[in-house]
């Protein structure tokens, strides 16, 4: 059972993400900030972590570069779920390492074939 | 006569002979006189220096002392040399040389026998010879002397009487002779007088006659003597002067003839002298008016020359009017001429004062304006004193006016109006310069008029070209030919020099100086390599930031020559600096309205595709609902700005309201969203009315609540406070939080502005709140403010003006009355 980790400071969006996933067979972290996100993905190593990018404390993109500066977590998958839309927020979302892009608003659907993405097919069975 | 003449010159000469013998006689009685005193005086010498030899021996033998014998010696030397002088002087008497002889023997005898042994014998302390011997030698020799003396006495006497006798001989010869000579004279005087004076003053009549002018005069010839001869001559020099003065009279005739001839040529002469002077006159009149001539001609080259020459207008106009002036003989004059026709300005005067004259005249304006109506010379003559003018610093008549019109072509541009001292008109020639004149004068004002109009077109051109805040340039192949003053200015704070050096910049210098470096000079490179393409390049300077679009196009005069390269130099920092801001807004509003877009698209897509459970719907329904609603604030709070934006201020309906039930509602509905932070409100018991929009009022409150709690990220006591003095009623929420940077504070009105804590921690926000809920505020004329430490919170207040009234109208009651329990804790 993969480990999927929400960082995002809206409730709203935390909860929409997890509905989401509930149909599947993940276990669901949740952290309201960066700070928080980065304590929970260090402790727990989930497969796969949703970074909002502006959040109280750390934004989404120093979580990641922090997490992709250590070595212990290769093989982490990270994907960007954020309202900023700017080509130069992608990119600069992949140049600290993140694996996969979600602007928001989005759909579930979206939401699910980028985690059979990045995660192969049989994480949704 | 010549035998008496003869007579005479015998008488004469016999009385001279006489006179001669007797004469002779007289002195050779005195030669023999004479030499018989010389005797006596040789002998009586003698005789003495034989006394000296006696008494200086005999001195000498007495006391024996040498003094006695200087005469001695003296006399003993002389002696013989006198007995042989006395000798000689005798020597024609033999009787008196006889005893001559007797003496000279006694003397030698006495010296040699008798003195000279004294003198030995002394000298040798002999004795003496006895003295006797001595004096009786020497009585001999004097009675010796005294014969001879005698005897010569004697002879001495015989003489002296035969000379009286010739002397007495002498003076009757001459005597004689005088009386026989006066005589003769006497009788030759008294012939001379008859034979001689007469025939002389006959001559001596005819010479005066002949002087007076009778040259008839003669003299009768009579005899064959000197006299006749005188008369012959006389005669012919009477004859020869008759023919001299014959001579004279003819050639006296033949003078006076010519005399007349020359005094006839003479006037002649003068005649032609008269003439030659009239026409010397002539040619000095015609050399008068040529000299005028020429002057004219060269004050008319001077007036083409400063036509000719890059004058300005005004110094054409003073030519023009100078030039005209001197053609038309005139004193005083002005001139005006126009651009346009209908106006013409006073250009130049001259002699007149030009305060006195109008400054600008119109076609309507007496002569002058007939000349200008007509275009042809209008000439006015004057009585004396009739017209008088300022000029020459006093009234002076012009007794006669001109008035010139310049005329180019079809156009008149002009008049000269000239006056003239004197009533005389224009000569025909003079009328004709003058036309002439106003030709050309009229050509070079017109030429002067376009010259200023193009000028002031140019300054206007670069006027304008200033006004430009873009930099204009152009450069041509010397550098930069015309540069206005935003392009000195921008070049200079470009490349760092003004822009008279900037051309000697090395360009990798000033590419340097801006971001990048390699685009500067790639575009430089584009520029030199195609002068035909226009270009555009952007540099932003390194240090300041600025950034300058640069346009460059060729630049083509009117034959399609190549002028050069206008660059045009457009700052676009302040664009840029917008463009960059407003790129950022979009950004965050776009998140902003994303943000509650995503829970609604993900919520209504959850229900749409699960279909599930009432309760699950309606909680997904609910987050719908309350995230549309945040969503349609934002729009509000964006076009609420962008209202503003447009208008200059926010339209407001104003309404009594009491601020505490509004407060209080706000703080219940905020305090429901975070369950970090705690509301204290403490309001007044009285109600805080004023009149204003509620809606409005609404917005600022929950501006204040949401930043209070957004930038408290760690939760506390949020305070609301309510107060009412000075007129005014106050609203202030006070927060824990992050407070705000000294530095940054003047900034947290600004639109858009958004605190450093907002991106560090990623506050949300569009950093509109605050810029709007004071547009809101003092669109009530109200004011709004903040205190804030950082790290320590904020208290963010506003006042509105109270409502005059007491009551507070509409809803809210219930909230005021809530309010009215005092502080309470949400």
């Amino acid at each position: 059972m993969a480990k999927v980790l929400i960082a995002d400071d809206q409730a709203n969006m935390r909860q929409l993400v997890r509905l989401t996933l509930e149909t599947g067979h993940f276990e669901i972290l949740e952290a309201p900030d960066g700070n928080a996100a980065l304590e929970v993905a260090r402790r727990e190593q989930p497969d796969l972590v949703f970074l909002d990018w502006t959040m109280p404390g750390l934004p989404g993109v120093e979580v990641c570069r922090a997490l992709r500066g250590d070595p212990a977590h290769d093989g982490m998958r990270i994907v960007m779920l954020t309202a900023r839309s700017q080509a130069d927020d992608r990119e600069a979302a992949r140049e600290v390492g993140a694996d996969d892009y979600i602007t928001k608003p989005f759909s579930p659907i979206e939401l699910l074939e980028k985690v059979r993405d990045v995660l192969g097919p049989e994480a949704l069975l | 006569m010549a035998a008496l003449g003869a007579a005479l010159a015998v008488v004469v000469g016999l009385a001279i002979g006489a006179m001669l013998l007797t004469i002779g006689d007289m002195r050779r009685a005195s030669q023999t006189a004479r030499r018989g005193e010389q005797v006596l005086a040789a002998s009586n010498l003698a005789e003495k220096q034989v006394l000296d030899l006696e008494t200086g021996a005999r001195g000498f033998a007495l006391t024996r002392d040498d003094r006695f014998l200087a005469p001695w010696r003296s006399a003993r030397v002389a002696l013989p040399r006198q007995t042989e002088a006395l000798s000689t002087l005798v020597a024609g008497n033999p009787s008196q040389a006889a005893l001559v002889q007797q003496i000279s023997d006694g003397v030698r005898g006495y010296v040699d026998d008798y003195s000279i042994p004294l003198v030995n014998a002394v000298r040798a302390q002999r004795n003496p010879p006895a003295t006797e011997e001595g004096k009786r030698r020497v009585d001999a020799l004097r009675a010796q002397f005294a014969r001879f003396d005698a005897a010569e006495q004697r002879l001495a006497d015989a003489r002296r009487t035969e000379s009286d006798h010739a002397a007495a001989r002498a003076v009757t010869v001459g005597v004689i002779v005088l009386v026989a000579g006066v005589a003769l004279l006497l009788a030759f005087a008294a012939y001379v007088a008859r034979a001689v004076a007469r025939p002389v003053r006959r001559v001596a009549d005819a010479a005066d006659r002949l002087a007076a002018g009778d040259l008839a005069a003669r003299v009768p010839v009579q005899g064959r003597d000197e006299l006749a001869r005188l008369a012959t001559s006389f005669n012919a020099m009477g004859d020869a002067l008759q023919e001299g003065r014959d001579e004279l009279d003819s050639q006296h005739a033949e003078l006076e003839l010519q005399t007349r001839e020359l005094e006839d040529q003479q006037q002649q002469l003068a005649g032609a002298n008269d003439e030659l002077r009239a026409q010397r006159d002539e040619l000095e009149h015609i050399t008068g008016s040529l000299a005028d001539e020429t002057e004219r001609q060269r004050r008319f080259n001077d007036f083409a020359e400063t036509l000719a020459a890059d004058a300005g207008l005004d110094a054409r106009a003073q030519a023009s009017l100078r030039a005209l002036a001197d053609a038309a003989g005139a004193h005083v004059g002005a001139l005006y001429a126009g651009d346009d026709e209908g106006s013409y300005e006073l250009l130049a005067s001259l002699g007149l004062e030009r305060d006195g004259l109008p400054a600008a005249i119109g076609p309507d304006a007496g002569l002058a304006g007939r000349a200008l109506g007509e275009g042809g010379i209008v000439e006015v003559g004057h009585d004396e004193a009739t017209l008088r003018v300022r000029a020459f610093g006093q009234d002076t008549p012009v007794r006669r006016e001109l008035h010139v019109p310049l005329r180019y072509g079809p156009r008149t541009i002009g008049v000269a109006s000239l006056g003239r001292l004197e009533d005389a008109g224009i000569e025909r020639r003079d009328g004709e310069l003058l036309e002439h004149l106003a030709g050309q004068a009229a050509v070079a004002l017109f030429n002067a008029f376009v010259t200023r109009r193009a000028q002031r077109l140019a300054e206007i051109n670069r006027a304008v070209l200033d006004t430009v805040r873009d930099g204009i340039m152009l450069a041509g192949a010397d550098g930069v030919v015309l540069a206005n003053a935003p392009a000195r200015r921008l070049v200079e704070e470009i490349v760092g020099v003004p822009l008279e050096e900037a051309a000697e910049l090395d360009p990798t210098q000033v590419a340097a100086r801006t971001t990048d470096a390699e685009g500067y000079l790639a575009a430089n490179a584009a520029i030199a390599a195609d002068p035909d393409e226009p270009t555009f390049d952007e540099v932003q300077l390194a240090d300041s930031g600025r950034v300058f679009e640069r346009y460059t196009a060729p630049v083509r005069g009117p034959g399609g020559e190549r002028l050069g390269r206008t660059t045009v130099i457009h700052e676009v920092t302040a664009e840029r600096e917008a463009e960059r801001v407003k790129n950022e807004l979009m950004a965050t509003v776009s998140h902003e309205l994303r943000t509650p877009l995503a829970s609604i698209v993900g919520f209504t897509e959850l229900i749409l595709l699960r279909d599930p459970e009432p309760e699950v719907r309606r909680s997904h329904l609910q987050t719908v609902h309350a995230e549309a609603r945040r969503l349609a604030e934002l729009i509000d709070d964006f076009l609420d700005l962008q209202r503003i934006a447009e208008r200059g201020r926010l339209p407001i309906e104003r309404r009594r309201v009491d601020l505490c039930p509004l407060v209080s509602e706000q703080a219940r509905v905020f305090a429901a969203q975070s369950s970090a932070h705690t509301l204290a409100v403490r309001l007044p018991s009285d109600a805080l009315v004023t009149d204003a929009d509620p809606s409005r009022l609404k917005q600022v409150v929950a501006n204040l609540l949401s930043n209070a709690i957004k930038y408290s990220p760690d939760g506390g006591e949020i305070a609301v406070e309510g107060w009412a003095r000075d007129g005014m009623v106050g609203v202030a929420v006070v927060d824990p939080g992050l407070g705000i940077p000294t530095a940054q504070q003047e900034r947290v009105f600004e639109r858009f502005y958004r605190a450093p804590a907002a991106s560090e921690r990623a506050i949300g926000g569009t950093g509109l709140g605050l810029a709007l809920s004071r547009e809101i505020v003092e669109a009530h004329d109200g004011r709004m403010g903040f205190e804030s430490v950082e790290g320590r919170g904020s208290r963010f207040w506003f006042e509105l003006p109270a409502a005059r009234g007491r009551t507070a109208e509409g809803d809210g009651d219930g909230g005021a009355n809530g309010a009215r329990t005092g502080s309470r804790t949400v």
